[in-house]
């Protein structure tokens, strides 16, 4: 079940971050959070979730046998960058 | 025991029946015909409808429709579309075809797949009705709100959306559970998950995406419901809701939803494309990498519908860049499948015909997805008919071109006929160019500034371009007519065959054609992938008895399996023919038309009813005990496992509940942060009070077995009933309709925890109590988190202002 786990356990980090990222930005703005405190959080946030991203790409590397763990190799990689992509942007755009 | 005998004995077991018998069948090929037979009536009821949406745009200021009427035509032909025909269709193929693709005998649930055709059946029949009556929802297929709310939409229009697409999201919800426990449990001896067929794979991630992307809909069709019928402004900005709950829950499902339509056509064409190229499938890991990125990174683009809104630019980034990204693993598949024909020997056939009509519309609607993606731009074209051409190219090309191959395809499968293609070609370029001129220049109108959903238009450049897509729309009509033809045809006088008429790999032509009711006369061991078997030598042998469950019992019998492994496990018992799920969809129906008719009373009775039809369904098990399972080997049956497929099914449906749940509580704390008028004047609720349930909530989950929840749940029940009850202003402030609704939500969970805890005490066999036990504890964490629920949503709501 392993292999199962790390084909999925790249993309349930990068859920996990899209739902605390989008949260986080859309109540700090509406509790009226100052924007230098918000972005710290945001990036602290960021830098969370692409730390936790390099979890899943470990194991998968070191059981990396068969199929499913070639796939999940693949897929972990992908969360991954998708990760750093998406919430890249809390680093510079404006905040609310 | 000869073939014949074997298939005499096994086809008496399997059988259906004749005459008025036919309304009890729940077999897998039965219900999966059915299935799509209906979807392609509403396919044709909704291309109709689109001629008709042409008609009225062919030509300026044209008098051929009133705009209420209009309104009606393109509400419906988008909900038939998306709700009536995509889904129920793929579903049905998937139903048809999966336990024949895995070494299956039938599916999991036979009588919840046969439940859910008729819950779809009775829901679309109700859209259809309304639509011949002249009440169809009339508020575009998404139903915005306010639009959609009482002040504005006042007839039953609307209610007949709520209510009607919610019947056949049933369909959708008891399918995707159907499939995710038929791929995990139901497959051939030695089928590890590595080894399933690669349309396995898409049909197992897309069963997960509708498990939780149907749920947000669901719940926000009951919302709006709620406001409409017992003015719970939930979408009301004047009393506290906002409309723009209604959009972030729509699009919650309407996102993953095209990828849920997607998906099972590419799993279509990952099986075909192998066949016709006379080679593997190149990239299968990647492939499968490719499709579990797409099922998540599907759910965080909803926003990107909603990018006129209002939402911070950041924000909008994240979904802005995820938009972009999906299009990734999309690609991963394309060249994967580009790959695979370059490494064989592609012909030409028919099927591939519509394969390459795939990749040439799809990758144009993929490419204006990219470009409606990025901020800029969508606020250019948003609302304009350059989305309309955009969602074509990706439907049509997505899901219809692929379908239609499928169709080529398997159709020898289902009718033991081979095309004789008189009219293939001539259909398929009919279509192709059709297709094309209707929405190619639809772009340009579009980017011209013409607006979707508008009646008339005045500008004469406008009136050209829309006059071609007219003409174009018509040729397409012609294409189809065409194609109907030639299906018929094939139907009627295709060339009969004998076995595997594509020389394909895949299981499901391992059996004669048209396939018998039991598929497998013995099911199979598998040392290969799924989809590189040798048909022609393995149904003989099958057919022969050389494999499991080969000695007929009187009982139907298939094989469950370790889900990863594939190492045979336990003897899963299925039921017989049965008119319970009609009954039982019958008396749904009741609740819904109670609903519909505002007959709250009827609506009650008719709950209770289905509640006991369910009960219903219990009769008659199994025993749990040890059987020969053949080759040696000796396994429990299905309720002497400790992990059978209703413990399963039940794990999966805590799953989707949690994702209503979930977005229950995100909608309250939504319209918390963004509506208007936060907090009420005067916070609803009885103060601490509202912790009440979630004491015996907590002795649940520490005792989730035995008479215990019976009791603890009843106390829980009784506690949300005092706090639905002391909660002022239900109807005055979101704020207390939300926290209404948060309590319903926990008391339901209680009520059902009560008969779950009664039955399994009553019934007490091991699978009854670990599945009550599974229920008792999620219902315990959902009277915990509403209990608490209101006092955070307090303190947000007065740090907010």
């Amino acid at each position: 079940m392993k292999d199962v786990t790390l084909l999925v356990s790249g993309f349930v980090i990068w859920s996990g971050a899209f739902l605390l990222i989008y949260a986080l930005h859309a109540t700090g703005c509406a509790l009226g959070v100052r924007a230098e405190v918000l972005r710290a959080l945001l990036i602290l946030a960021f830098a969370v979730f692409v730390s936790a991203g390099f979890v899943p790409l470990w194991l998968a590397i070191r059981r990396r046998r068969g199929l499913l763990g070639q796939s999940a190799v693949i897929a972990t990689v992908a969360a991954l960058v998708a990760t750093v992509l998406t919430f890249s942007t809390v680093l510079w755009l404006g905040l609310c | 025991m000869t073939p014949i005998e074997r298939h005499k004995q096994l086809d008496r077991i399997w059988n259906s029946g004749t005459g008025f018998q036919r309304l009890s069948a729940v077999n897998h090929p039965v219900v999966g015909r059915r299935f799509m037979a209906p979807a392609l009536v509403f396919f044709v009821i909704g291309g109709l409808l689109a001629m008709l949406i042409r008609t009225q745009l062919a030509s300026s200021e044209s008098p051929f429709m009133e705009p209420g009427t209009y309104a009606q035509i393109f509400t419906m032909h988008g909900s038939i579309m998306m709700f009536l025909f995509a889904i129920p269709f793929f579903e049905g193929l998937a139903m048809y075809l999966l336990p024949k693709m895995l070494g299956a005998r039938d599916m999991a649930f036979p009588r919840l797949s046969a439940y859910g055709y008729w819950c779809y059946v009775m829901g679309g029949s109700i859209l259809i009705a309304a639509l011949v009556l002249g009440v169809a929802p009339d508020a575009g297929w998404f139903m915005y709100t306010p639009l959609s709310s009482s002040t504005y939409s006042p007839g039953i229009n609307a209610d007949v959306w709520l209510l009607g697409v919610t019947f056949v999201e049933i369909s959708a919800l008891s399918a995707a559970v159907e499939m995710l426990v038929s791929i995990l449990l139901l497959r051939a001896g030695g089928m590890s998950l590595d080894r399933m067929p690669i349309f396995a794979w898409y049909m197992l991630v897309v069963a997960g995406m509708m498990l939780v992307g149907f749920p947000p809909l669901i719940l926000g069709s009951i919302l709006l419901e709620a406001e409409r019928a017992f003015d719970l402004p939930f979408f009301d900005p004047t009393r506290g809701g906002d409309p723009l709950l209604w959009q972030h829950l729509f699009w919650l499902f309407g996102h993953p939803e095209v990828y849920i339509i997607f998906l099972p056509a590419a799993g279509v064409l990952s099986t075909l494309i192998p066949v016709f190229s006379s080679t593997r499938l190149v990239g299968y890991r990647a492939i499968v990498a490719a499709i579990v990125a797409m099922g998540f990174l599907s759910f965080g683009l909803w926003v990107h519908h909603m990018f006129a809104t209002g939402i911070p630019h950041l924000s909008l980034s994240f979904f802005s860049i995820a938009s972009a990204l999906v299009a990734l693993p999309t690609a991963i598949q394309i060249f994967s499948w580009l790959a695979t024909m370059a490494t064989g020997r592609p012909r030409f056939s028919v099927p591939m015909l519509h394969v390459g009509g795939f990749f040439f519309i799809f990758v144009c609607g993929g490419l204006t997805g990219v470009m409606l993606a990025m901020v800029p731009f969508d606020l250019q074209a948003h609302d304009t008919h350059f989305v309309v051409a955009h969602l074509h190219y990706v439907l049509v090309g997505g899901f219809v071109f692929p379908m239609t191959a499928a169709a080529y395809y398997w159709l020898p499968h289902i009718t033991g006929r081979q095309p004789v293609q008189h009219l293939s070609h001539a259909a398929f370029w009919t279509i192709f160019v059709g297709f094309n001129l209707t929405f190619l220049g639809m772009h340009l109108t579009g980017l011209l500034g013409m607006p979707r959903r508008s009646w008339a238009y005045q500008d004469p450049m406008w009136e050209v371009l829309n006059f071609v897509s007219s003409m174009g729309g018509f040729v397409t009509t012609i294409g189809y007519a065409l194609l109907a033809m030639d299906l018929l045809m094939l139907v009627k006088f295709g060339r009969p065959f004998r076995r595997d008429p594509w020389k394909s790999g895949g299981l499901e032509w391992a059996m004669p054609t048209p396939p018998a009711t039991y598929a497998f006369g013995a099911i199979p061991h598998l040392d290969a992938r799924g989809d590189s078997l040798s048909p022609a030598e393995l149904g003989p042998k099958l057919a022969a008895g050389e494999g499991y469950l080969a000695t007929p019992r009187g009982e139907l019998e298939t094989l469950g399996v370790d889900p990863l492994s594939g190492k045979p496990s336990q003897v899963v018992i299925l039921p017989h023919p049965s008119y319970l799920p009609l009954m039982t969809a019958l008396a749904t129906g009741g609740v819904f038309l109670s609903l519909l008719f505002k007959v709250y009373p009827m609506a009650i009775v008719s709950t209770v009813a289905v509640v006991t039809l369910f009960l219903f369904w219990t009769r008659g098990r199994q025993k749990p005990q040890m059987l020969d399972a053949g080759m040696g080997l000796t396994l429990p049956n299905h309720r002497a496992h400790p992990a059978p497929p209703s413990l399963w099914a039940m794990r999966f449906v805590v799953a989707a509940d949690a994702t209503a749940f979930a977005s229950l509580l995100f909608g309250a704390g939504f319209l918390c942060i963004s509506a208007p008028d936060w907090p009420p004047a005067i916070w609803p609720g009885p103060g601490w009070l509202t912790l009440l349930p979630a004491i015996p909530a907590l002795v649940v989950l520490l005792a989730p077995k035995g008479i215990v929840p019976v009791i603890m749940q009843t106390a829980a029940l009784a506690g949300f009933a005092l706090v639905l009850a002391r909660t002022q202003g239900m109807t005055e402030h979101a704020a207390a309709a939300s926290l209404s609704a948060v309590a319903i939500y926990g008391g339901l969970h209680a009520a059902l925890g009560i008969l779950f805890a009664g039955y399994s005490h009553w019934r007490r066999g091991p699978d009854d109590v670990s599945i009550s036990a599974l229920w008792q504890r999620y219902a315990g964490i959902v009277a915990v988190t509403a209990s608490g629920f209101p006092f955070i949503l307090r303190l947000l709501a007065t740090g907010v202002s």
